[in-house]
């Protein structure tokens, strides 16, 4: 799992690139910190379109960086899930807290 | 029913070996033709079971995690095994959000997303001895194919 960041318009993105699961889960979560750490950002998206796959590992590591974000008074978007990772927000609740942006 | 093929493989419970199991079982269940999201959904659920069994069964990463797959004509049938410590209250462990584990950020999302993505589950524990998952997903889309067989 490889992330990418950069500055859209004031709002940091994140472009996770791979697979999230339990193996790629810690690594991710390190570097999700350290790029939040550095960016010092409000808000962030998460941009998920070249993310194959997430499973139940993905939702503690999404959760986990939403505390954050939401402590500091930010919202956390997500966009360009596919079918796939859309299941798993839909089952699991998390679009009860990560807002979904539209296609782009 | 009658099983149309069968595979069996042996694997340790190492994390990195999760992907392996999701790609090899997909791979076997391609021969029943199923559409991109079924086959989604037995990676999902095939990837939620050997996680369990790599995390919580064992102590260390050496343990061995046994898959079979087989395939009937409308459906797939994955069963994860491992003897390990077993789950020592089923029920609290099938809860959404419960997980035994409180050091790493975890959902505690693994049987829910199991039941959800599967169409049926069926789990077997003994404290001490180990605990088998019993997933079956069923492929409709097979039974648009072919007519008479």
């Amino acid at each position: 799992m490889n992330l990418n960041y950069k500055n859209e318009k004031g709002i940091t993105v994140i472009e996770f690139c791979g697979e999230l699961d339990n193996h790629t889960a810690n690594l991710t979560k390190k570097d999700l910190d350290m790029i939040m750490e550095k960016s010092q950002s409000t808000n962030y998206i998460f941009d998920l379109s070249k993310l194959k796959f997430m499973d139940s590992s993905g939702i503690g590591i999404l959760l986990g960086r939403y505390r954050t974000i939401k402590n500091n008074g930010g919202n956390l978007f997500v966009r360009n899930l596919n079918p796939q990772i859309d299941k798993v927000f839909r089952v699991s609740g998390l679009y009860q807290v990560l807002i979904k942006m539209d296609k782009n | 029913m009658v099983e149309k093929n069968s595979m069996t493989l042996t694997f340790k419970s190492k994390s990195e070996n999760v992907s392996f199991a999701r790609i090899v079982v997909g791979s076997f269940a391609s021969q029943l033709n199923p559409t991109l999201e079924e086959l989604a959904d037995i990676k999902t659920s095939v990837s939620e079971a050997v996680t369990n069994a790599a995390i919580h069964a064992y102590e260390d990463d050496n343990g061995d995690i046994k898959i079979s797959c087989k395939l009937f004509k409308k459906y797939v049938e994955i069963e994860i095994v491992d003897n390990g410590v077993g789950i020592e209250d089923l029920n609290q462990a099938r809860q959404p959000f419960y997980s035994s584990c409180n050091t790493d950020e975890r959902s505690g999302m693994g049987f829910t997303l199991m039941e959800m993505f599967s169409d049926s589950l069926n789990i077997t524990t003994k404290k001490g001895k180990g605990t088998t998952v019993l997933i079956r997903k069923n492929i409709k889309s097979h039974t648009a194919v072919k007519k008479d067989e």
